[in-house]
């Protein structure tokens, strides 16, 4: 499910020094969704976050020459993107969460925040394998916070499908997401 | 049995509040062990779900990336056909030649310039002002590439509304490339709305030029608006169209512009909803050049000219003209 980096920190700074576009790419494929839940964990908004991920790396590639990666790649861009929230949410006198402040000082924070985003990650990918119809009604409810009502009204159906494809939907991520629990 | 307490905990996830609700599944979470680990489980994938954010396209991400930062990925490997090694070495022959002279020529003319990027955010008007003095003011979410070479400015814009004032520099041409033309100036202030398929560039003062892909380049004066379509053709209306940057600097000039146009263009400025009360006013073309004002003062002013009054109904509501009786 994960991509796989494997690329070192040194590899990575001089394929910046290089402008490797090959590596680049590479990076921008393994890491950008989780920087995105990451960025949009702390901003709670998802064109803000599509934003700032993209500008992170538009940032990599114009300072690639200046950039040296010290620690773990992930540990890196989680970090870069963090910083990034925060001056985004300073910069519009948006709340700081105490849970971003301590993310940058508490090595188990950044644990912690990192498993979160992990599992984000999963039941964003699994979502994508739902049949069509079951992951379109399930979104409608939990992405774009819609009553069951209002999404048989919009879709046209009855509410008891409604219920039935959220229940598929719910039933098929729990065991997907938690397999070594006993239902 | 089952269906019907499925149908109940999503019902009870989606109204929480919901007092019968709750209580179906109070006792039915009090009927097992097996039932509190399910619903445990369960809720905890609804709450998870509900923090997701949009989807998220890696594939389009990184699409927009590599447009705005003008980089071409590597190809995906193909397998070589070894009968064409010949041709190929004798197309390098021709091509290598001349992309080294090309790139020596563009690297002259844009050595040291390194491309920036700024990108307004999605809430509200931003500026960036480039390092040569030129300024610019972006629409909410409308990004711009640039770079300051030695002898030319170039700027890129795919997509939104950007408002340009280009500092005078007469050894520096300034061009602005969007999907399907190129803007071209010296030192003047221009709007250009872009899409993929449509752009427009219409100029504030000082001349521009507009070329698309086909055709002949069109010389632009104040007032005056191109159109470049889908095709890269490029169009010149008449009228008067300096209005369209009003939003970037609250300088509203209007030339012989119906009352509606003046009306929905001051709303888009200021962010208010102005209510015409008499029909007839919409019928009037409306003259007017004034420069940093209020929403407030600028009703005020139209009113004046109109003959007719105005009233503040709200912070963001105003109402134009007396309701016939």
């Amino acid at each position: 499910m994960k991509d796989v980096f494997p690329y070192s920190p040194a590899q990575v700074t001089e394929a910046f020094r290089n402008r490797d576009i090959q590596i680049f790419q590479d990076l921008y494929k393994a890491y950008s969704e989780e920087l995105y839940l990451l960025a949009h964990h702390w901003v709670k908004d998802s064109d803000l976050a599509k934003d700032i991920v993209h500008n992170l790396f538009v940032s990599l590639w114009e300072k690639a020459d200046q950039i040296i990666i010290e620690g773990q790649v992930k540990h890196y861009l989680f970090r870069a993107i963090s910083n990034r929230a925060l001056n985004e949410l300073k910069r519009r006198q948006r709340h700081v969460g105490e849970e971003l402040l301590q993310f940058h000082a508490d090595e188990q924070s950044f644990h912690h925040t990192s498993d979160y985003i992990l599992f984000q990650r999963e039941l964003m990918q699994h979502l994508q394998g739902l049949p069509p119809r079951c992951r379109e009604i399930f979104l409608l409810s939990r992405i774009h916070g819609l009553e069951p009502a209002e999404i048989a009204s919009q879709l046209n159906i009855s509410l008891n499908t409604v219920y039935f494809q959220i229940s598929i939907a719910l039933k098929s991520l729990r065991v997907a997401l938690l397999p070594k629990k006993n239902f | 049995m089952e269906k019907h307490i499925n149908d109940t905990i999503i019902a009870y996830l989606n109204d929480p509040d919901n007092q019968e609700l709750a209580q179906a599944v109070e006792s039915w979470l009090n009927a097992s062990a097996d039932n509190r680990q399910l619903f445990a489980v369960m809720q905890q994938v609804w709450e998870s779900a509900g923090q997701l954010p949009q989807e998220f396209s890696v594939q389009e991400g990184w699409e927009s990336l590599t447009a705005q930062l003008g980089i071409v990925a590597p190809p995906p490997p193909v397998a070589k056909v070894k009968s064409m090694y010949r041709i190929w070495w004798r197309v390098a022959a021709v091509v290598l030649p001349l992309l080294v002279l090309t790139g020596a020529w563009y690297g002259y003319h844009s050595a040291g310039a390194e491309w920036h990027t700024f990108t307004a955010s999605k809430n509200g008007i931003d500026s960036v002002s480039l390092e040569d003095g030129s300024k610019v003011i972006l629409r909410p979410g409308t990004g711009i590439t640039w770079r300051l070479g030695k002898s030319q400015r170039e700027v890129r814009m795919q997509q939104g509304e950007a408002f340009l004032k280009v500092a005078k520099d007469a050894k520096r041409a300034f061009t602005v490339q969007l999907p399907t033309g190129t803007v071209t100036v010296l030192g003047t202030s221009f709007n250009i709305k872009a899409t993929p398929t449509y752009s427009d560039v219409a100029v504030w003062d000082g001349r521009v030029s507009v070329a698309g892909s086909k055709g002949q380049p069109i010389l632009l004066t104040a007032g005056g608006l191109a159109i470049i379509d889908t095709a890269g053709r490029v169009s010149q209306p008449t009228g008067h169209y300096a209005y369209r940057g009003s939003w970037s600097n609250r300088n509203l000039r209007f030339h012989e512009k119906n009352l509606e146009v003046v009306l929905r263009t001051m709303e888009t400025i200021y962010h208010i909803k102005i209510a015409v009360m008499d029909a007839k006013l919409l019928a009037f073309t409306v003259s007017l050049d004034v420069s940093d004002v209020s929403a407030n003062e600028a009703l005020q002013i139209l009113s004046f000219t109109l003959g007719t009054g105005m009233k503040q109904l709200s912070d963001s509501t105003y109402q134009l003209g007396t309701a016939k009786k």
